[in-house]
């Protein structure tokens, strides 16, 4: 599914650990990884760059993976945007910062308009602190086990294949603030059952796949709090999650999860915005559609 | 890429990106953008949502549903005037609202004052050069160097180190000190690994060097607090007691509205009557200015105690102050003024007095000075003199020889292993400029001496015999007796290819220093106090019990023969036997460490006992932290210890611990009259409404009149009663038992039964005198407008006003008479009487408030009737207090 990965470099610590994480899909997808980094004019961040490249290059020759790498100058979307449908990228791997988190909804960064423009499927990656080292143990939130199952599936299978991963599949069951209060440990109980059985086809198919797979489920009012507590807890490496895209009408009514999650994480995040989403609407443009009907 | 536990020293600054010169400043500008500073800062309640929170507690929502039916009352029947009700009401809210936020922002402002007076700064190298900065500017990739008494500020990969020792109790709950190394680990788990050191743990011992790969939430610690911010506080008794009384008063209010307007449509009264009569009562029954007074209480508490040399942390812990029945101390520095100078020296068969040192001939001393001077981490800068109070005196000594330098010329340390309090010494390893080795050490007797294989006596070693041994032990307890400080110095000279083990081995003894840390002047009164105040003290320290016992004695902590306990006959008894052994009211604790401290504070607090524990050292933090008020010192203390604490004391002192105690009983005790001044207004302002609805007059006191009491004029005396000063006497009486209540069955019976009653009698008099006066007859109707009617309520709201005035003077003290305290001493007080006298005046005279009020001019006549009703009540409680209080 993923044979060309491109890694997007600006010469940040930040990005260069994120670029790491490329290299390590590169390999268990035994695909071919690219590297871009594109500036506006030539700067003081031009060495940096090329030092950040050479050590990725040399890393990715260790590994034995396929590597290109592309120094461009110009807009950064559009650029990317080009060299992607030139090379056919099928996975773009962009690191996100702090900053980019801490501006509100409605003002769009870089690592955002790409998972917004590019057509190919993108990883958004937030690294926190340095641990090194293969990730050992990835928390991965899911909603429904039914929604872009195959490439999750496969990326997923793929990663946890190579590097001996376990994944814990983690399911939360969203209720209401003032229902939290009062539930009884047997209603707790019975809505953690049928949580387990929401996401069971999607942890019955890694189990077949022969990968270490645990399922958890946990009943909360605050869905952000609850993966942000439960990756503190559990201590894993990375926590993967799919975005889904919201307009500022959606968000300003129902906020955007992944973005709290990636506000207040503790440990590395990925954030992945799959190819197939771009096709799907919002309910207000839903509505808005049928009323033009 | 492997982890980082896994790699070498070399391969840590590759992978991080830094280098041993450390970050260069863009870089750290480009990181500290995308990691964020290095806090634990949870995300607070936005100042803004704390003051919406302000309008939905239990009273407001009461406003609020009081406020709306009188909204609903006046669309169905306007001509009632309930508008202008649930205007005021609303105003209530509003006032209460604002005047509550604003005293909890400055009570956290003033908090977070005191944090910034203990910044936390943390030492590290870059761009070749060593700076100090805030321990929120660490990013990742810095290099930061560590010493004994630092606390760890980030999650750090150590890359070299000197006898590194790490106390990670706080992350793992194991007190044990833990050796750490800057070799690579391959175990699985970071948090067993040997060369990471972990934010929020403490270094014990040694030095590093590190380079930081987590900071702020993202370290374990920062995990563990974000984890912990998810589980709810716990509530503290004095918000327990606040929320019972606000529940009390609400139910109590509710409950008179209602079973009163179902009364009054038994009786015939019309709805609207009845209506307006239930809102009345529960208006008049709840303590508006409660919650910012308990608030500004407390602030005014914490205020008196940092004028007091009392820093506290947070507000609720003045309160637990006050219920304290243990107080665990420390000796030096507390009790004493951690001045150490040393008195005495004994070399093998003489003892010399320091005073005299001079007059000797200096060179049977000249190794002994030596040795204290180089074992020795204490130094000279410019005029003062930097180190432990212990070092400095040993470096004084040999300064005051006149020989300092000669002695200490031509020595290179090379190695030094710390004191630490397992071990209880320090060695220090020198090379000679002749090229030859020398270990100094210095430490306490009984871990020096059985390293000791010979003395030195006049200018040679002599093997040290078990004869000389004794000899040595009874020149200890002589100084010890004497309530000296004893250090016994060694040495020897070591093989080029020694061993540090070596430095321990086969030591000449040289002789005992005895220094004194004389008491501090103010400590005996103090204890003298707290013995009073049913307080018992116990003395826990590391030096030897005789010397613990001897300043004891000295201040009158201890009669002739004390129960001295040592820490080793600690650790041979069970939990039964030492539970026996702290029900004892006087016991000195000698040569405790840590561990010892945090057993006694967790066995006298299954005792039921209320336990305050001082302490300064890194090691005392986990104690500090599980006793009821930790104490730090806010001189001599760690950061650690700073951190733990729930007090801290600016000037070290034993007798600034009294004083905040003093200052916490006064707090619980304010509130109490605060309480009594404001239910006692309760009485006269529902009997109006029970005469009117019981039998048919009118209705003697208005809605509006009540709300210019609870809001007017009972304000400002209410809350300077919640300032008062500590009563004489109050540390006279036992601790407050956990199970007193903030209001009991006394405060009510006298509020509600005696106060509230003569206030009724007067408001209810002024009434009928003024009824009488117009030739009124039982069964007129007077309109809301008549003049005679005006006048009537304007003396029954001015008869309550005058009242409470006596009132909040006889509130000062439940037990004391106003005379003996002085009727000029709360000078907030006067301040609040003025206001109600002009505001009473405003009432009657100001035309504007004449309006709104429904109230009238009254006559000279009119006033004097009811002064004599003031006086009433002052004489009334005045023999209340002589007659009925236990002396």
């Amino acid at each position: 599914m993923y044979k060309k990965i491109l890694a997007c470099i600006d010469g940040s610590f930040n990005a260069e650990a994120a670029a790491q994480y490329a290299l390590d899909l590169a390999q268990a997808c035994t695909a071919e990884c690219q590297l871009v980094s594109v500036l506006e004019k030539e700067n003081e961040r031009t060495k940096q760059i090329l030092a950040s490249f050479q050590r990725l290059v040399h890393r990715a020759k260790q590994k034995h993976i396929n590597i290109h790498t592309h120094f461009l100058y110009g807009k950064p979307i559009s650029q990317i945007q080009n060299l992607v449908k030139k090379e056919n990228i099928d996975l773009v791997v962009a690191s996100s910062r702090r900053a980019d988190w801490e501006k509100r909804f409605f003002i769009r960064s870089v690592p955002q308009k790409l998972m917004l423009y590019l057509p190919c499927s993108v990883i958004m990656v937030r690294v926190v602190s340095y641990r090194g080292g293969r990730a050992k143990k990835i928390l991965v939130p899911l909603r429904d086990w039914r929604y872009y199952f195959k490439e999750r599936l496969y990326f997923l299978s793929r990663f946890a294949t190579t590097f001996a991963t376990k994944l814990v599949i983690f399911h939360i069951k969203a209720i209401s603030n003032n229902k939290s209060k009062f539930l009884t440990r047997e209603e707790i109980t019975k809505l953690k059952q049928i949580g387990k059985q929401t996401i069971h086809p999607f942890t019955d198919a890694l189990k077949e796949l022969g990968i270490k797979t645990e399922s958890k489920v946990e009943v909360s009012a605050n869905l952000a709090q609850a993966i942000i507590a439960e990756a503190a807890r559990g201590r894993y490496d990375f926590i993967f999650m799919g975005a889904y895209q919201r307009d500022v009408i959606s968000r300003a009514v129902e906020g955007n999860l992944v973005e709290e999650v990636l506000r207040n994480t503790l440990c590395d995040i990925m954030v992945w915005y799959p190819q197939s989403r771009r096709l799907q609407k919002s309910w207000w443009q839903k509505i808005v559609k049928a009323f033009r009907k | 890429m492997k982890r980082i536990h896994f790699l070498f020293p070399a391969e840590v600054y590759h992978a991080l990106r830094t280098s041993p010169q450390g970050l260069s400043q863009t870089e750290v500008n480009q990181r500290l953008r995308d990691f964020g500073p290095n806090s634990l800062e949870i995300k607070k309640t936005s100042y803004f949502n704390k003051f919406i929170s302000q309008f939905t507690h239990f009273f407001a929502v009461l406003l609020w549903i009081a406020a709306t039916l009188s909204f609903v009352g006046h669309y169905f029947n306007p001509e009632e005037g309930m508008d202008k009700l649930a205007y005021a009401i609303l105003l209530v809210i509003v006032i209460n609202a604002i005047f509550s936020f604003i005293q909890e922002y400055k009570a956290e402002k003033a908090i977070e004052a005191l944090k910034q007076m203990l910044p936390y700064r943390v030492r590290v190298l870059r761009e070749g050069t060593e700076q100090e900065i805030l321990a929120e500017n660490l990013v990742p990739g810095d290099v930061i160097s560590l010493e004994g008494g630092n606390r760890v500020p980030a999650d750090a990969r150590l890359v070299e180190e000197t006898g590194l020792k790490v106390n990670n109790a706080a992350l793992t709950g194991e007190a044990e000190p833990q050796r750490r190394t800057a070799e690579p680990f391959h175990g699985e788990r970071i948090l067993e690994s040997t060369n990471i050191v972990f934010a929020g743990t403490e270094v014990v011992a040694g030095s590093g060097k590190a380079v930081v790969f987590a900071t702020g939430l993202n370290t374990e610690f920062g995990k563990i607090a974000q984890l912990t911010e998810t589980i709810e506080k716990e509530i503290n008794p004095l918000q327990r007691e606040i929320i019972k009384v606000t529940r009390f008063v609400a139910f109590l209010a509710t409950g008179l509205g209602i079973s009163f307007f179902f009364l009054g449509t038994l009786i015939g009264r019309s709805f609207w009557e009845n209506f307006l009569f239930s809102i009345g009562i529960i208006v008049a029954n709840v303590p508006e200015g409660l919650l910012p007074t308990v608030t500004l209480a407390l602030a005014m508490g914490s205020k008196r105690m940092a004028q007091r040399r009392a820093l506290v942390k947070s507000l609720t812990a003045i309160e637990t102050l006050g219920r304290t029945t243990v107080i665990c101390t420390d000796k030096t520095g507390t009790l004493t003024q951690n001045d150490m100078t040393v008195t005495h020296i004994y070399i093998p068969d003489t003892t010399i007095k320091v005073t005299n040192i001079l007059k000797n001939d200096l060179h049977p001393l000249k190794l002994l000075l030596t040795t204290a001077a180089l074992c020795n981490n204490a130094r000279f800068e410019g005029e003062s003199l930097l180190g432990d109070p212990t070092e400095k005196a040993l470096l004084v000594l040999t300064a005051k020889s006149g020989e300092l330098e000669s002695l200490c010329a031509g020595y290179k340390r090379i190695f030094e292993t710390p004191f630490d309090t397992e071990r209880k010494r320090m060695n220090t390893i020198y090379q000679a400029s002749d090229g030859c080795y020398f270990a100094f050490v210095k430490g306490a007797i009984e871990t020096v001496l059985p390293c000791c294989k010979s003395l030195w006596k006049s200018n040679k070693s002599h093997p040290l015999s078990e004869d000389y041994k004794k000899r040595i032990e009874e020149v200890n307890k002589q100084f010890a007796q004497k309530a000296l400080r004893v250090l016994a110095l060694a040495y020897r000279e070591l093989p080029k290819d020694f061993t540090s083990n070596q430095a321990d081995e086969e030591l000449i003894f040289l002789g005992l220093v005895g220094m004194i840390d004389p008491p501090r002047s103010e400590v005996p009164e103090a204890i003298k106090k707290c013995h009073k105040a049913g307080i018992k003290v116990f003395m826990l320290t590391g030096d030897n019990h005789i010397t613990a016992v001897a300043i004891a004695r000295e201040i009158g902590l201890a009669k002739e023969n004390p129960l001295a306990i040592d820490g080793k006959q600690i650790d041979k008894m069970n939990e039964k036997e030492l539970k026996a052994l702290l029900q004892n009211r006087e016991i000195i604790f000698a040569r405790v460490n840590p561990r010892h401290k945090m057993l006694i504070v967790s066995v006298l607090q299954e005792l039921g006992e209320v336990v305050a524990l001082t302490g300064d050292g890194v090691n005392d933090a986990p104690a500090l932290k599980k006793a009821d008020i930790g104490i730090a010192m806010g001189k001599s203390g760690t950061d650690v210890a700073k951190e733990a604490a729930d007090m801290l004391l600016i000037d070290d002192n034993f007798a600034t611990i009294v004083a905040a105690v003093e200052e916490g009983r006064a707090v619980f005790d304010n509130l109490r009259k605060f309480i009594t001044y404001i239910f006692s207004s309760n009485i006269p302002e529902i009997v109006p409404y029970i005469l009117y609805v019981l039998l048919g007059i009118p209705l003697p006191l208005t809605i509006m009149q009540i709300l210019a009491i609870d809001l007017g004029t009972d304000l400002l005396p209410a809350l300077a009663l919640g300032a008062e000063k500590p009563e004489p006497g109050i540390m006279n009486k036992p601790p407050r038992s956990l199970k007193e209540r903030l209001l009991n069955f006394p405060t009510l019976v006298r509020a509600y039964g005696f106060l509230g009653p003569m206030e009724a009698l007067a408001g209810m008099a002024g009434y009928f005198w003024i009824l009488k006066q117009g030739s009124w007859h039982w069964g007129k109707v007077l309109s809301f407008h008549d003049p005679l009617y005006q006048k009537a309520t304007t003396m029954c709201l001015i008869a309550i006003i005058i009242t409470q005035i006596a009132n909040g003077l006889e509130c000062r003290s439940s037990r004391q008479s106003v005379f003996k305290l002085g009727l000029f001493t709360n000078r907030f007080l006067l301040w609040g009487i003025a206001s109600e006298i002009v505001l009473a005046l405003l009432f009657v005279y100001f035309p504007p408030m004449q309006q709104i009020l429904n109230t009238y001019g009254l006559e000279k006549g009119d006033w004097l009737f009811l002064i004599p009703f003031a006086l009433l009540l002052m004489v009334a409680e005045e023999m209340r207090k002589l007659l009925f209080v236990k002396k």
